[in-house]
């Protein structure tokens, strides 16, 4: 809009050289950025207040009946709450786990810990239905190399493991699996990062090393274990991988129905039933959850610097 | 006596050793062996399943209960793996090696040509709806992909893209977490004093980026074709929805088809009719798909670490 009017107003000027700079260099991404960031978002409103029954779709045509369909289904509190109470396990087991393992690694620096820290690295270069696939053989206790420990519950076989019970633990396994030991890099990272001088008056003042690392270097890093935190929180929202995987692959004997994660439930509405409101309306509530916390990220943690005035 | 001189002698060094030791991990004997005991769990952890899985395929498929788990079986039983995979639906899988391998290749061009010069700008160019452009940059990257799959499912559909491979390379141009990246790296390359005086020397923004910000590029082009490439080479959810014909479809959905048509997973696979591929040929499809990644996230651990650390570097 503006690209004419400067460039008319002021055509030999300097500033107009910039404009026309960030203009070339710029479109592009903001092409994409609309088109697959923003569009698709404006679309699912729109598709929400839309009917979807006979071959064309009325636009606008719904109301509110999709949000009332939705929000009246059992399945959305079933949904959720499988997401949710995933999350409220995925989020303290992180917290610890990778937090803990970051700082104990970094009490000493070795070679057994650079090996380790690999290890701890590799999965998560693995696809997640290879995950899926490598956890259930993991959990089937005539073939995995955890078997013995296995056994001990009596189980023989990996539905026996795997129940209606223990699934939501099994996939915080798995998760923590593919996804710690990039947060247990990023925290080590962090840790080496600190300022030796904090560290050696500490240990001028008698601070032993596991007091120093819980004490002085974790409130340290608490910033990146804030941002995992919400990270966390807005990737278990919407996990689809290992639930369908499981889904899929174990057929009849698996726990899992097909509309168990809310990405499971929308995406077999819309890809099935071609019902693009109500999956639409599922959508939206997913991507409101995840926007809120994303904002509260980039406000709250000062994690990522956005501000351009004052450079 | 000599001798006892010389034992003494190695026992004072064998004590300098382990005094210079301690010094240099500063931790006390006990809390060594903890911290390698709890390093150890953990490595067990991470690394037994991994070594499990590259170990699987050379099993037969009924060694892999009446052999010890980590036993290592035979190159033969490798090769029949190898042969009913590549057996299935008429050596389909070479067919999703190669459509991964082109959809990664041509979303990593497009993701690189859009991306490096949108960094450049933001993080080097004035202009207004800068402050904008980088909140919403911000935001977006850290919505994860798969929150707006469904959504752009229906945008695919509405521009009939849906089971084509424009439907998986096309969205690579938006990958707001390269532009952040791109963004703090020239931040911390290209200070103001540089970009100031070659404005004073008559140096056009546009020819700055050709002249300056293009040869400056070449190490944060490597950070993002890194961590691109194994996000968009295990791209699922995404994948597994838009592109529904087994023609187009990418390895990683591939697993999932293989898992769900033959059964190998099901505790009764013969209720599948005929069993076509077995657990281990089940391991072994997921090293195919997953060794490049592998070996690319070994090699450029470093990279990986620092570009997702990025955003946070740059406040310490």
């Amino acid at each position: 809009m503006s690209v004419t009017s400067v460039a008319a107003v002021k055509p030999a000027h300097k500033r107009q050289w910039r404009f026309n700079a960030a203009v070339l260099l710029g479109v592009p991404y903001l092409g994409f950025m609309l088109l697959f960031g923003f569009v698709p978002m404006i679309l699912a409103l729109i598709f929400s207040f839309s009917k979807y029954g006979s071959f064309q779709p009325e636009y606008f045509a719904a109301g509110f009946s999709n949000y009332i369909s939705i929000l009246k289904d059992p399945q959305l509190i079933t949904s959720f709450g499988n997401v949710f109470k995933f999350a409220a396990i995925m989020l303290p087991a992180s917290f610890v786990g990778a937090l803990g393992v970051a700082l104990i690694l970094d009490l000493a620096q070795d070679r057994v810990g650079e090996v380790m820290r690999t290890i701890y690295f590799v999965p998560g270069a693995i696809t997640l239905p290879a995950v899926a696939l490598i956890m259930i053989f993991m959990f089937d206790p005539g073939i995995s190399p955890f078997g013995f420990l296995l056994r001990l519950t009596g189980a023989r076989a990996v539905g026996e493991i795997m129940t209606n019970r223990t699934l939501i633990p099994f996939m915080v396994i798995l998760r923590f699996f593919s996804s710690s030991g990039g947060w247990i890099a990023v925290f080590y990272g962090a840790l080496t990062g600190i300022n030796r001088e904090v560290i050696e008056s500490a240990m001028i003042d008698g601070c032993n090393p596991w007091q120093m690392a819980y004490h002085i270097k974790r409130p340290l890093i608490m910033g990146y274990v804030f941002f995992m935190m919400i990270t966390l929180t807005i990737s278990s929202i919407q996990i689809f991988a290992e639930p369908y995987i499981m889904q899929t692959s174990l057929g009849t004997t698996s726990p899992i129905d097909p509309y168990w994660a809310p990405n499971m439930w929308s995406a077999f509405i819309t890809v099935r039933t071609g019902d693009f409101g109500k999956s639409a309306v599922i959508s939206l509530i997913m991507l409101l959850i995840s926007l809120i916390a994303a904002i509260i990220i980039v406000t709250r943690t000062g994690q990522f610097k956005t501000d351009v005035v004052r450079e | 006596m000599a001798q006892i001189a010389h034992t003494k002698r190695n026992v004072r060094s064998l004590k300098e050793i382990y005094t210079h030791w301690r010094y240099q991990i500063g931790l006390g004997s006990a809390s060594y062996v903890m911290r390698l005991g709890i390093l150890l769990l953990f490595g067990i952890f991470f690394g037994v399943p991994v070594l499990w899985l590259f170990i699987a395929p050379t099993k037969a498929h009924r060694e892999l209960i009446s052999l010890s788990p980590l036993a290592i079986g035979n190159v033969q039983n490798l090769l029949d793996s190898w042969t009913r995979l590549t057996n299935f639906n008429r050596g389909i899988m070479f067919r999703w090696a190669q459509n991964s391998v082109w959809y990664v290749g041509a979303a990593l061009i497009l993701c690189m040509t859009v991306t490096i010069p949108a960094g450049y700008l933001l993080a080097n160019v004035k202009f207004k709806g800068r402050q904008v452009l980088l909140w919403a940059t911000v935001i977006l990257m850290l919505l994860p992909g798969d929150a707006t799959v469904l959504p752009m499912y229906m945008l695919l559909f509405v521009l009939r893209m849906i089971n084509t491979p424009w439907a998986v390379i096309l969205p690579a141009g938006l990958a707001p977490a390269a532009v952040y990246l791109t963004y703090t790296y020239y931040k911390s390359v290209m200070h103001r004093d540089i970009v100031d005086a070659a404005k004073v020397d008559g140096c056009s923004d546009l020819a700055m980026f050709w002249h300056i910000g293009l040869p400056l590029a070449r190490s944060v082009v490597a950070m993002l074709l890194f961590t691109q490439f194994s996000i968009l080479w295990n791209g699922f959810f995404a994948a597994s929805i838009f592109l529904e014909r087994d023609l187009i479809k990418t390895l990683p959905v591939g697993i999932a088809v293989m898992a769900q048509q033959t059964g190998a997973l099901n505790p009764n696979p013969t209720a599948y009719g005929k069993v076509l591929l077995l657990r281990p040929d089940m391991a072994l499809i997921s090293i195919f798909t997953v060794l490049p990644v592998i070996i690319i996230y070994l090699i450029s651990q470093r990279l990986i670490v620092r570009a997702a650390t990025a955003g946070a570097i740059q406040g310490e």
